[in-house]
């Protein structure tokens, strides 16, 4: 995970420069040290090898603006580790994907500070209007609004680790090399995604295919899809739940979308999700063994009829 | 079980006040009345205020349920608990209002929701209705100072953090984290004032620690490994120690016993005829049992098998065991006459 991170902080570093860089060292570097001082104070046994404090460390910058303060992006981080990764049960038990709380946290405390987006090269003095913004203001964009190489690149205003979609989809290609298991979760909430954002356009005339292609490049959907939504500790470990659990969690981003409070909610709708499926895992698995007894149950009276018979 | 209940009625003065204050302590660890805790107390003046309706009402209902209610049906005392929280919710609500005051709006619906608080239908109905007057308001005093500090240092913290003010007046220039003010702050604080209850207790009071119901996880996968193969040892010790507890609690007189494989056969006469019986060990092997049940069987077998019987009983002890075991025949009765007995009582038996 933390390769695939380093393609979007490459390129967050070649739009935004040094800026970006010592952002994502700070938090880094907050995290580690987060880590130790937290699983000493709570007699937790500290595991540094799993590399799992590095990753939110990495994460959580990402997914904010070049122009935040290091103290809230620390923030951020402490939260993810402090009080969701050390005390619900670490890197591998905690019900909750760290990374998504930190954000949500601080989105919810300076949501001001953590939706305004610069313009890439601006060094964060300019702002602009982020593509979650516009989408969110209803019918702002328009057909040649923004030209769809820049959305591609990343050079509009956005997350400074989730604007540019190819990196992103060079991190998915990846994953699919290293981990094919978890492109399922991927697949399966960009494809429900995708279907809602056509079938409910929020662009102006309604537009499907370009409501589709501004809905997947806004915002932190692909980066949520790639990083939050993949974490080994509450993705389902079953192909089809691993379908079910990204298709779930892309319902509930679109319904906060066009809903919510934000312009951008998917860690909200990652951290939903979070508390939601268990139960429904509960379910499906007494559901389950329910239909295996009753398939059981006639192939034995089936059985019976034929020896009658 | 008995007994400790019993116990748990006649608890010291001391415990209740710890009860209520820390070990039980009605926000943190019984989770009773969050409502308040997580949205109204967002200020130290609006926790003040919620915490002092909170104890009045809380040491009137205990009072009364414990000196007047006992008696009464359970739906009307939960009402009277109600009617005495109105009677001292009310005149705090028209006295704000009159005054104009922003606590009102700052509470909301919680400061009147306090009169059917279920902190005070709980204490009431656990402990008070079935204690004395003195001690129900003392259950209520340390609970009512438990769930107070909790709320007022929830407040304090909140508002300092949310707002950047100590009781309106400004500590910080810019609030350090504006999200406690909601509702989603209380539950934060709450929760780490959970924790922090916890770590009190397991460092100040390791006794009570075991007591507490929750469990911080451990962090990764092989402590997982090696707290289940804890567990299972925890189980298999737990097992083997309640097998020697049985076993300790015979009297040292089992031990012959235990060497004379003959059962005593049980007598309607006899109350507690299967001292044998109950002195066989727990933790002997099993295997060994369908062996001497062979024997017996074997031995058993053939026309004169109650003699036969009767010659191995007398003949594995002598008189002066015979006469030691604790058998209430022998204590009562003549010794040939329950021997008379026990014999026609086995022929029965074997015909």
């Amino acid at each position: 995970m933390l390769v695939m991170l380093a393609l979007p902080a490459v390129m967050a570093c070649y739009y935004h420069g040094l800026a970006a860089l010592r952002l994502i060292l700070i938090c880094m570097a907050s995290a580690v040290l987060l880590e130790i001082s937290g699983a000493f104070l709570m007699r937790c046994p500290r595991d540094l090898r799993d590399l799992s404090a590095l990753f939110i460390g990495a994460a959580i910058p990402l997914m904010l603006p070049v122009s935040i303060p290091a103290r809230i992006a620390v923030t951020g981080v402490a939260f993810g580790i402090l009080a969701v990764k050390l005390p619900l049960g670490g890197t591998f038990s905690a019900p909750f994907v760290p990374a998504a709380a930190g954000f949500a946290f601080i989105s919810i405390c300076w949501p001001a500070a953590v939706f305004s987006y610069p313009l890439a090269g601006t060094g964060g003095a300019v702002e602009g209007e982020s593509l979650a913004r516009m989408l969110s203001q209803g019918t702002s964009i328009r057909p040649n609004t923004i030209n769809v190489f820049d959305i591609l690149i990343g050079n509009v205003p956005g997350p400074m680790g989730a604007a540019c979609i190819i990196v992103l989809l060079g991190s998915m290609a990846f994953m699919l090399l290293r981990n094919p298991r978890a492109i399922v979760n991927v697949l399966s909430f960009l494809g429900v995604c995708a279907t809602m954002a056509a079938l409910f356009p929020r662009i102006y005339g309604g537009l499907r295919l370009l409501s589709l292609m501004m809905e997947l490049c806004s915002g932190l959907l692909v980066f949520a899809a790639l990083f939050l939504l993949t974490d080994p500790a509450t993705s389902p470990k079953k192909l089809y739940r691993r379908a079910m659990y990204g298709a779930m969690t892309a319902v509930i981003c679109m319904l906060l979308r066009r809903f919510g409070r934000f312009e951008e909610s998917v860690c909200f709708a990652v951290l939903i999700s979070n508390a939601i499926w268990p139960q429904i895992e509960r379910w499906l698995k007494r559901a389950l063994k329910e239909h295996e007894k009753k398939r059981k149950e006639a192939s034995v009276t089936d059985k019976e009829a034929v020896s009658d018979a | 079980m008995p007994e400790q209940t019993k116990q748990r009625k006649e608890l010291s003065p001391r415990e209740i006040f710890l009860n209520g204050v820390i070990l039980t302590n009605p926000l943190l660890v019984q989770v009773v009345g969050l409502c308040v805790a997580v949205t109204a107390s967002s200020t130290l003046k609006a926790a003040l205020l919620l915490s002092a309706v909170l104890s009045a009402s809380l040491l009137l209902c205990e009072a009364a349920a414990s000196a007047l209610l006992k008696s009464a049906v359970q739906f009307i005392r939960v009402a009277t608990y109600m009617a005495i929280g109105l009677s001292v919710a009310c005149p705090v609500i028209f006295f704000l209002s009159g005054r104009g005051s922003p606590l009102l709006v700052n509470t909301g619906i919680y400061l009147p929701l306090l009169a059917a608080n279920s902190l005070v239908a709980l204490r009431c109905e656990k402990f008070a209705i079935k204690a004395d007057v003195p001690r129900s308001l003392l259950d209520a005093l340390a609970n009512a100072l438990g769930a107070s500090i909790v709320l007022i240092s929830s407040g304090l913290a909140r508002e300092l953090l949310g707002a950047g003010t100590l009781y309106g007046r400004e500590i910080f220039g810019e609030a350090p984290l504006p999200a406690m003010q909601m509702p989603f702050g209380g539950f934060l604080v709450l929760g780490f004032s959970a924790v922090t209850l916890k770590l009190f207790i397991s460092i100040f009071m390791p006794d009570h620690s075991a007591e507490m119901p929750f469990r911080i996880k451990k962090t990764n996968r092989s402590q997982m490994k090696k707290d289940k193969d804890n567990d299972r040892d925890q189980e298999l010790r737990g097992k083997g120690q309640e097998a020697d507890n049985l076993s300790a609690r015979e009297p040292a007189a089992a031990k012959p016993v235990q060497e004379r494989p003959v059962p005593v056969p049980s007598t309607p006469e006899q109350p507690k005829p299967a001292l044998p019986v109950q002195k066989e060990p727990v933790h002997e092997p099993v295997p060994k049992k369908p062996k001497k049940k062979k024997e017996i069987s074997d031995a058993q077998s053939g026309k004169n098998r109650p003699k036969q019987f009767v010659s191995e009983f007398y003949g594995t002890m002598s008189e002066d065991d015979l006469f030691e075991m604790p058998d209430i025949t022998f204590e009562q009765k003549d010794p040939d006459e329950a021997f008379a007995q026990l014999l026609a009582e086995l022929t029965e038996k074997n015909d």
